[in-house]
Order: structure tokens, then sequence, then C-alpha cells
């Protein structure tokens, strides 16, 4: 679905993307994660189209995404928020489907289901400007597949969002993961990506450190499990183990065992090890 | 996917979006409309006598010199409502009324005492009013007058009120010395053995059965040389300020898609960048042709403004594609709002201020009127002015309107050249 190649964006002296591939499947969640700063939302405007690699690369099913046609097929959701204010709901996502050239019959009809998709279709008719962050969050995701995109990119969807209304966005995304629409996902928040995502790229300072699963890049880069036992004496044992069953085994031998867990790493993990540093806000 | 190929549906859709914006903008709405309807009628009031009105002005020619026609002027002249003065002659009356410098000539022509002129005679003379026919409720109003007038001098109404007025004068003369009383009764006897007949033929005569006074009305085609009111001067200004008020609105509309994050939306669709800045030139346009034909109504139906409105549109449509083009050469210039707003007040002030904005071209000393000249501001004044009090005829009404239109194109070109990198 989306395939870079090496590719490059300097703003001025700030290198923003230092020649990276990327490779996304049709109708897989990918996920973009790294820290602020890191070259997502760049990334995400070359998939995009809105901007053009200074070396390197960028196609969306083959095609450039600069061309008009081929961004005909996307849907953007933006980090900041894109929505008129003064317009209601219903008016913003009118708006977005006469861009795409929606004829008047297919317009009503998206709108309709995009206004259902996103929960939003009691509060259609009041202005944007008087909507909740949720809302508005859920209603820039709305402006995104109004369209009916074969390939929608979220850039950080959950940024500043309510836990119920970033609950709701994620039951969006794997609704659209159902329907087997692509979407790229970025964000700095690693649960996110563990519960999203089909595949993740860890991207810091321009570079693509790892592209993997979830489960695959913990393995590969995390670190061993950790090994919590709580024996009959009262001691608890907490250890690294690449093991732990066989670990606990031997433990069970030498003493009572009261209790015991396993702590998998996590993407934290990961990124600590590909970078030398937390993934922070 | 369901989509128009028509390649105008974006460009439409933008244009949809800002004029429903503008519709809920209040402060734009008010800028745009409110002000310069501010300008048009209280500044028009203000400069032509603090909003009181201001007695008719009429010229009165005596061709006739008879002892009628001097007593009959004499009353004319100490009517209050008016402000009449004596013309030297006929020609010169009427050349005031065609310049819109009097309303009306009053001329009482040779032979008009004589023939009754005056009285209630069925053959008497008309009284011969040279009137501008744009100011109809002005002329209305002398007819009345000089009715009145001449009903004064007979002291009589006509109908009940006549008998009413007669008895109650033989009551008053009962009185008198046998001679004079006599006097008096023989002319109340005549004036109620007076024919019932038709007695007006003039224009605005009435449907009285009676009436002392003979009115003939001719229309005399202004020259319209100068502004017949104030208003025909600060309606042209109001009209540039509602150019002016949109014109701003949709300059920083760009800058504010870009602050409020929906110049990315924007750019995302598969719509080349100046289609949607077509959009908003079409919107702007739009909004222009809305406002300036509202305040021509506005100053048509309640302020006397004299509108060719075939050549008013030409000026419009001259004016709106220049300050149009202007417009989004200004909204490529600033990439936030206070810089698009800085800009656009920077380039305008300027303009305005030597383009007959702020103090009426036709004031301004010559070397001011040399600098105005490379105002479109100028030009657009000047056009509108063709159109009402200035009386253009096509062939004077091209050159502004051909000087607006060249502007916008050498805006465009510069549109052009710039969007190539504000747009990116």
């Amino acid at each position: 679905m989306i395939r870079i190649e090496q590719a490059r964006k300097r703003y001025g002296a700030t290198v923003a993307l230092d020649g990276i591939d990327l490779d996304v499947r049709p109708g897989e969640v990918y996920g973009l994660l790294g820290p602020n700063g890191a070259g997502k939302s760049t990334a995400m405007a070359l998939i995009a189209g809105l901007l053009a690699p200074d070396a390197g690369t960028v196609r969306v099913d083959g095609a450039d995404p600069v061309q008009p046609a081929t961004r005909a097929r996307i849907g953007l959701a933006p980090q900041a928020l894109a929505l008129y204010e003064t317009l209601s709901g219903r008016e913003n996502l009118e708006f977005s489907g006469r861009l795409h050239g929606l004829d008047a019959a297919r317009l009503r009809e998206r709108v309709d289901a995009a206004l259902a998709f996103v929960a939003l279709a009691d509060r259609q008719h009041d202005r944007a400007g008087g909507y909740s962050g949720g809302m508005q969050r859920r209603l820039n995701l709305a402006c995104a597949l109004v369209h009916d995109p074969a390939l929608v990119l979220l850039d950080e969807p959950t940024a500043g969002v309510d836990p119920q209304s970033r609950n709701a966005l994620f039951d969006n995304v794997l609704a659209l993961k159902a329907r087997g629409t692509t979407v790229v996902y970025t964000t700095h928040y690693m649960e996110e990506v563990e519960r999203l995502c089909d595949r993740v790229a860890i991207i810091d300072r321009g570079r693509v450190l790892a592209v993997d699963t979830v489960d695959a890049l913990v393995a590969a880069h995390g670190g061993a499990s950790e090994l919590v036992v709580q024996l009959g004496d009262g001691r608890e044992v907490r250890e690294e183990v690449h093991e732990p069953l066989a670990r606990l085994n031997a433990l069970a031998r030498e003493a009572e065992v009261s209790a015991f867990r396993v702590e998998r790493p996590r993407l934290e993990q990961v990124f600590l090890h590909l970078t030398g540093r937390q993934l922070r806000d | 996917m369901s989509t128009r190929d028509k390649p105008l549906a974006a460009t439409l859709a933008v244009v949809r979006k800002d004029l429903l914006q503008l519709r809920r903008d209040p402060a734009a709405l008010f800028f745009a409309i409110g002000w310069p309807l501010i300008v048009a009628i209280a500044f028009g009031l203000l400069f032509g006598g603090g909003g009181q009105v201001t007695a008719p002005r009429v010229l009165l020619v005596d061709q006739d010199g008879s002892a009628q026609s001097r007593a009959f002027a004499k009353n004319v002249e100490g009517i209050d409502a008016l402000d009449v003065e004596r013309a030297a002659s006929l020609d010169v009356a009427t050349d005031a009324v065609r310049r819109g410098r009097r309303v009306a000539a009053i001329v009482l022509p040779p032979g008009w005492g004589a023939s009754g002129g005056g009285g209630f005679s069925p053959d008497a003379m008309a009284v011969e009013l040279r009137v501008d026919p744009s100011r109809k409720a002005e002329i209305a109003m002398l007819e009345g007058l000089l009715t009145g007038a001449a009903m004064q001098s007979l002291m009589s109404g006509g109908g009940e009120s006549q008998s009413a007025t007669l008895a109650q004068a033989r009551k008053e003369v009962a009185s008198l010395p046998p001679a004079s009383r006599d006097a008096y009764v023989a002319f109340f006897d005549a004036l109620e053995q007076l024919p019932d007949t038709d007695a007006g033929t003039g224009t605005g005569q009435g449907d009285s059965a009676i009436a002392p006074l003979k009115l003939a009305t001719t229309p005399v085609q202004a020259a319209r040389q100068g502004p017949t009111n104030s208003h025909a001067v600060t309606f042209p200004q109001g009209m540039f300020w509602a150019l002016l008020g949109c014109l701003m609105t949709f300059a920083t509309s760009l800058a504010t898609e870009r602050s409020a994050g929906t110049w990315l939306r924007l750019r995302a669709a598969p719509v080349a960048p100046w289609r949607l800045l077509a959009g908003k030139g079409l919107a702007c346009a739009l909004a222009m042709l809305v406002a300036l034909n509202l305040l021509a109504v506005v100053g048509a139906l309640g302020f006397g403004l004299r509108v060719d409105w075939l050549l008013l549109q030409l000026a419009f449509l001259a004016g709106t594609a220049c300050f149009t083009a202007l417009m989004m050469l200004l909204a490529l210039m600033g990439r936030s709002v206070a810089a698009a707003n800085g800009v656009a007040w920077a380039v305008l002030m300027p303009l305005a201020m030597v383009g007959g904005a702020m103090i009426p071209l036709f004031v301004m000393p010559g070397w001011m009127q040399q600098v105005a000249l490379a105002s479109p501001v100028r030009w657009f004044i000047v056009a509108v002015e063709g159109a009402t009090w200035r009386g253009f005829g096509i062939a004077e009404m091209l050159p502004a309107c051909a000087v607006l239109v060249g502007i916008a194109a050498a805006l465009l070109v510069l549109v052009r050249l710039r969007a190539r990198t504000a747009l990116a």
C-alpha cells in the first residue's frame, strides 16, 4: 500500500527524515512510534502528498501521493485539529466531502455514515466550536473518513483526549481495520501501539530503528522477562529470566511458592534498548 | 468512489464554506456592510447639514412683470419652507436646475397676470415649473406650497371650507364703513359665483375641483456636473469601504486557515492549491457584489442617489475584479493573521487616502488628483460616481473600468508568481 525508500527531508539545517524505508501492507494498522520531533509527522506529510521528499521515493498504491488522484484515496486526520468552528459538525463533513468531489446523494450518505461512525449524529447540527475536545477529535477523524478512503493517516489522534473518547477512537481504529482499511497511526504512547497496531516502526531522529510486530520487537530488543515469585516464608524473588517456567520449577523445588507472575518486557524497554533513552512525551 | 469530475466542484465548495463563515461572523459582516452604510449615511447627513431637512432651493423668473405676478412672486418669496431666489433670466434658471444646483425654476410667463393667473379663471395661463425630475419628493412639496400660496392670496380654500371662510369673512366686515363693506361684499359675491371648473393641468395639481393656480411642469435633463447632495459623495465612498471590509476579511482568511490548521485539510484534498485560492477569490467577489448592491439600493431608495444601474454594475464588476485580485495577492503575503492584517492595512490605507475614500476627489487640490491616478480606489470611486451623479455614458465609463480591469490583470500575474511559493 505504501512504499517509502530512502526518503530524506530537511527543514533548513534540521534533518527531519534521514533516509527512511517503510513498507505498509494493505489492510494493516501500522504504527509509527517515536518521541516528539522524531520525524513522524514529516513522514505522514510525505505519505499524504503534502510534502515531496528531498531525496528518495514515496509511493501509495504505486503512485506519487503528490498527484491529486492519489490523494483522493487518502484520508488525513492531522495532529492539530482541522475544523471550522463556526460550522456545524455536519457542515464540516459536507465541506470535506465536497472537496473530494462527492456528488449530492453520495455526500449525504457518506456524511451520515461518518457521523454514525464517530457517534456524533445527535450533535451534528451543533457548531464544532462548541464540541468538547474529545468530540472535536472524533469529528477530525470523521472528516478524514467522509470520502471513504482506502488509506487513513492518523497523526497523534488521541492528543488531549479524555479516556472515554480515547477508547471510542480505539474502537474506531479497530473498526477501520475490520473493514480492511489501511491505517497509519503515529503516537508516542506505547500502550496505543500495543493495543492497535499490527506492526510498528520505531522512529527516532529521522531514522527508522526497527520495524516488526510488537511481540517480535519485544522478543528481539526487549531483553528478558522478569519473574516475580512470592515464597512461603514471605520472601519475594525478582529475576530476569529467558525461560520463566524452568526457573519457577527450580525455585519450587527449593521452597514453597505461594504466588508468582511473569512481567514481560514492553516497548519501553525496546525503545530504551534501541535508542539508549526513555520514550517520553 | 462516487465523485464529481467537474473541476469547479472543489472551488465552489470553498466559496460556499467561506460565505457561510462570513455570514456567521458578525464582526466581518459589520465591516463589510454595516460600517460602509454608516460611512455613507452618517457622513452624508453630517456633511449635508447635520441631518436637518433643508428648504428646497428654487429660482423664480418673473417674465410677466404685472402687478399680479409681482404679488404672487412676493407671496412665494415669503414661504418659509422654500429657499427662493430671483433669477436674472430663464436660461440662467434652467441651467441651474440642469446642473442640480436648484430643485426647480418657477417661471411666470409673459401675460400671466392678464390671463387671470393666480385666480380661478379658466383662461388663466399656467405657472411653469422647470424641474429636476429625479427630485420627485421636493417637486411635490413645491407644487403644494405654490398652490397654498395662491390660495392664501385669495383667502379661500375649496368646497365647504371656502363657504365657511367666506361666511366668516362676511361677519368680520359687517362692522366696516358702508363703502368698504360693500366693496368686500361684492368681492365675496364674485368669489361665490366662480364656476366649478377643473382649474389645473400641470403635474401634481391635485384633484381639487377649485384651484387658484395652474402649474405646468417641464422636466429638465440634469447635466449632473456636480453631486446633487452629500450622499451622492458619501455612498461611493461607502461602497469602497464595503470593498475594503470584504477584502480584509478574505485577505486574512488564508492565514486564518493556516493558524487554525484547516489549511492542512484543504491541502490534503485532491485539489490544486490555486483552485483553493480561486475559491476564496470567488467568495470574496460575491460578498463584494452583494454588499455593493445593497448599498446602492439603500442609497437609491432612501437617499436620492441617482443610479444608472447598468453602468453601476459595470463599475461594480470592474472594481470587484480589481480588489479581489488585490485580496488574493495580500492573502499570499502574510503567513500569520497578524502579518496578513498588517500587510493589508499598509497597502490599503495609502491607496484609500489618496484615492478619494476619505476626501472627495472633486475637492482635492490638483496635485493630489494627479497622485490619485495611481490608486485603484480613485478609479473605482470615479466609476461609481460616473454611474451616479457624474452622469457618465458608456464611453466615459470604459476608461475607468479598463484601468481597474488592467490593474486586476497585473495583480493576478503577481498572484500567480507568489502562489508558487506561498501555497507550497
